[in-house]
């Protein structure tokens, strides 16, 4: 082992990194060389001090404030475990009268007669060729805008010949 | 000031916000599959394309009018069918507008729009909108200006 070798090896030593035969072969060469010595023995210094200012910085730490927010998180997964829990325990019939009441309020909503709401837009800045609806009314009726310069199209949907 | 001057005077004072008035221009275009498109139509045809869905745009009539404030305009359009429009003012660079797309006597779209002056929109009347197989669509440019 050379001086080479131990300054190659230097980090993988320090981090305890090496296979045992090859720690111990540096571990020789060092304690024959007083400058591979030193040098290991500055990073070992260097490494300790590191690692106490890393456990220091986590000691002062305050985790206080942290913790109201981790106990609501533990709260609310608890409630939703709850709930799930009492969904399991309803039972067929329930869930049965649940899917038929969705059916009967998606009918009627379905059935109403159709209702003459106003498309609005929001006026903030009008693009060039913009058009904003503050009323529309009419059958089949849909509103397009192109991308690029807002142009807006009415279009109906409506059987016959375009131009006769 | 005898009654007659003030009628007079107030006659002359209306008389330019009468007068001020908007020009609407109407331009009636054949959608259809294939085939040529107008040379007058080379500008909007992009836009055409992408919310009409067809390829081809011929112009099958044109019409440009002055019209008047909260007075009713009606624009003949191909197949029976005619745009009536009624002017109502203008608000921050903006013309409100209602619109009524006509066939025969039939409203097919009744609105209220604000279109940006000197500006563009269209209507769009056809069995399906996205390009179909038949014969085509009906598409009205709409211009309006402030004069």
């Amino acid at each position: 082992m050379t001086c080479g070798d131990v300054e190659r090896l230097l980090d993988a030593f320090i981090d305890r990194e090496l296979p045992a035969p090859m720690l111990l072969e540096v571990a020789r060469h060092a304690s024959a060389c007083s400058p591979c010595d030193a040098t290991l023995r500055q990073f070992a210094t260097l490494g300790d001090l590191i690692g106490q200012t890393l456990a220091d910085d986590a000691a002062a730490l305050d985790l206080a404030p942290v913790w109201p927010a981790v106990a609501r998180g533990i709260e609310r997964s608890t409630r939703r475990r709850r709930w799930a829990q009492r969904l399991r325990t309803v039972p067929a019939w329930g869930v049965a009268a649940a899917a038929l009441a969705a059916s009967a309020l998606l009918w009627l909503q379905a059935s109403a007669p159709p209702t003459r709401r106003p498309v609005r837009v929001a006026t903030a800045r009008l693009r060039p060729d913009q058009a904003v609806i503050d009323r529309l009314a009419g059958k089949h009726v849909t509103v397009r805008s192109e991308p690029k310069a807002g142009m807006t199209m009415i279009w109906v949907d409506y059987p016959g010949e375009p131009v006769r | 000031m005898s009654p007659a001057g003030a009628v007079l005077g107030a006659a002359c004072l209306l008389l330019p916000v009468a007068a001020a008035a908007l020009d609407v221009q109407v331009i009636s275009v054949h959608a259809s599959e294939s085939g040529p498109t107008d040379a007058s139509l080379g500008a909007l045809r992009p836009r055409l394309r992408r919310l009409a869905g067809y390829r081809a745009f011929r112009v099958v009539r044109s019409e440009r009018r002055q019209c008047q404030w909260h007075s009713p305009e009606q624009f003949a359009l191909p197949g029976g069918r005619s745009l009536q429009l009624v002017p109502r003012g203008i608000e921050q660079q903006a013309v409100l507008m209602q619109v009524r797309l006509l066939d025969g006597r039939r409203r097919l779209v009744d609105t209220n729009v604000r279109l940006r002056n000197r500006g563009t929109m269209l209507f769009g009347v056809g069995q399906d909108g996205r390009g179909g197989e038949g014969s085509g669509a009906l598409i009205v440019v709409l211009r309006a200006e402030e004069r």
